[in-house]
């Protein structure tokens, strides 16, 4: 392209940026937004840190809490439009859920429904660990211990306990610690001394942060450590004497759940998967109390078996109301993100606006030569036609 | 001497900390009484000297433990550091989803360094 002087190119530029600006505005007036790939059962979402009762499974998609029978079928909203929440987990009877909102703190609410009640008062990362067997809820903070600042990753924790109904919580005797889980008969607390963050961007990690577990006896108040891989050990989970745990030592370092057997300390490798990370694993009582772990693998929630060690795949469907594969008009004249030509040779370009909605940026797809707008210079636009 | 980087964040290039742990004593200078010896240069720890990590040490931290164990400037004591040079080099790739990705663009920087470092230890 000939810019001739530098005067010109400088006023070209300044043309187009305009025309962009009448571009948006365009977009905003006329353009018809159509949504692409929607699933008509499951959307294009993934489910995030589910937890299993002897019944029910509850997990987190799309921000809010959904409940779901141990077999699989349709998922129940259990909350609605309040926030991001993440961790759910139920208590020992399986009638409460406790969980992290990112407004304040952890809360519980009844598995039918409710009232929700706040537990936690502390500012800074705040992340619910799990129930403990006596039905106390233990959770991790950084609220009061930040040798080093870390934002809002909340990479170095402390331990606390609270009463289910709310009051004062009580630490546990540790400088810090992440990731507690307290064995049935209250001796035993399980524990990481670093927590990884909220991200996961820690991929075949070997450094030094890479975190380990410990064991810490809560009668005699001796502590050990008990893995030795040098890359991932975290969430470890308590089924009766085992010890059940994730870690990257495996083939192909992926993601894998280890147990630890109690008495004689030995250590194996549960499952094998070697294409997806398993995440966000989760003990349950399973219905005859045999013990099972939910986790998330690729996009799907699973459920291990912890007397036959085999894992399946729990199918679940998402009502929708499908409103947004209907075409409309949306105001996006501040929301265009970008743009850029198709490959196609008539002119016709594909906009890719993101689109603010019910608080969430979404991505849409608009093909402005079929709809209302196209190019007809590269440094001018105009209107081709209305749409009928 | 024990300098105390654990949970250390990082930050600059900690040449500054390196040239000072690296200094030894080219002569010493006194009055005229001869009552008080200096060394020269000023400011070096002529004793023991040792360099306090830990997990959390991490970026410039993982740099300085890196280059004063090359160097053999000081004693490491300790555990191994976080190993998280990334964002050095100021590369931040945002995401659609407001998070960024920030590489690492300084090992190789930190690479020369220390090879700049060993050829002046043989050469001793």
């Amino acid at each position: 392209m000939a810019w001739g002087t530098r005067n010109a190119g400088s006023a070209a530029v300044g043309n187009m940026s305009q025309n962009l600006r009448l571009l948006c505005v365009a977009v905003g007036l006329l353009g018809k937004i159509s949504a692409y790939g929607q699933d008509s059962t499951r959307g294009a979402g993934v489910p995030r840190f589910p937890d299993v009762s002897s019944s029910q499974i509850v997990f987190l998609y799309a921000g809010e809490l959904w409940l779901l029978p141990r077999e699989g079928g349709a998922a129940t909203p259990l909350t609605k439009e309040g926030g991001p929440r993440s961790r759910p987990k139920f208590s020992p009877d399986g009638r409460t859920i406790a969980f992290t909102g990112d407004y304040d703190g952890i809360y519980t609410m009844p598995v039918s429904g409710g009232p929700v009640t706040r537990l936690t008062h502390k500012p800074g990362a705040t992340d619910l660990c799990d129930w403990t067997p006596d039905g106390q809820v233990l959770f991790m903070t950084n609220a009061s211990f930040a040798p080093a600042e870390f934002g809002d990753q909340g990479y170095l924790r402390q331990l606390f306990m609270v009463a289910s109904n709310g009051g004062l919580p009580r630490q546990l005797p540790l400088e810090h610690a992440a990731n507690g889980a307290i064995s049935r008969d209250g001796q035993w607390l399980a524990y990481t001394p670093y927590a990884e963050g909220r991200s996961e961007h820690r991929a075949r990690y070997h450094g030094g942060f890479a975190p380990d577990i410990r064991l810490y006896n809560l009668r005699n108040h001796q502590s050990k450590k008990i893995t030795t891989w040098a890359g991932i050990d975290t969430d470890p989970m308590w089924h009766g004497e085992t010890l059940y745990y994730l870690s990257d030592e495996g083939q192909g370092g992926r993601r894998n759940i280890w147990s630890y057997q109690m008495p004689d300390g030995r250590r194996r490798q549960i499952t094998h998967f070697t294409d997806f990370d398993v995440k966000w694993p989760s003990v349950g009582p399973e219905s005859a109390g045999k013990g099972e772990i939910v986790f998330v693998k690729d996009t799907h929630l699973y459920l291990l078996d912890l007397a036959t060690e085999a894992a399946h795949k729990v199918n679940f469907a998402i009502p929708d109301d499908r409103k947004d594969v209907r075409g409309r008009e949306v105001d996006a004249h501040y929301g265009v993100s970008g743009w850029n030509p198709s490959p196609d040779s008539n002119g016709g370009i594909e906009l890719r606006i993101a689109v603010l909605e019910s608080g969430r940026w979404i991505v849409r797809y608009l093909n402005v030569r079929s709809d209302t707008i196209a190019f007809q210079t590269p440094f001018s636009v105009g209107i081709k036609k209305s749409k009928p | 001497m024990i300098i105390d980087i654990r949970w250390n964040q990082g930050g600059g290039i900690p040449y500054h900390l390196l040239d000072l742990l690296m200094r030894k004593i080219a002569f010493c200078s006194s009055d005229l009484r001869r009552t008080i010896l200096q060394p020269r240069p000023t400011y070096l720890q002529n004793g023991p000297k040792c360099l306090l990590i830990n997990g959390v040490t991490q970026s410039g931290g993982d740099l300085l433990a890196d280059l004063v164990k090359r160097s053999g400037a000081s004693t490491l004591a300790g555990t191994r550091t976080m190993g998280a040079m990334a964002g050095a080099g100021g590369l931040f790739i945002p995401f659609i989803n407001g998070g960024f990705s920030s590489p690492a663009l300084l090992p190789t920087f930190a690479d020369i360094v220390t090879r700049k470092l060993t050829r002046l230890r043989r050469d001793e």
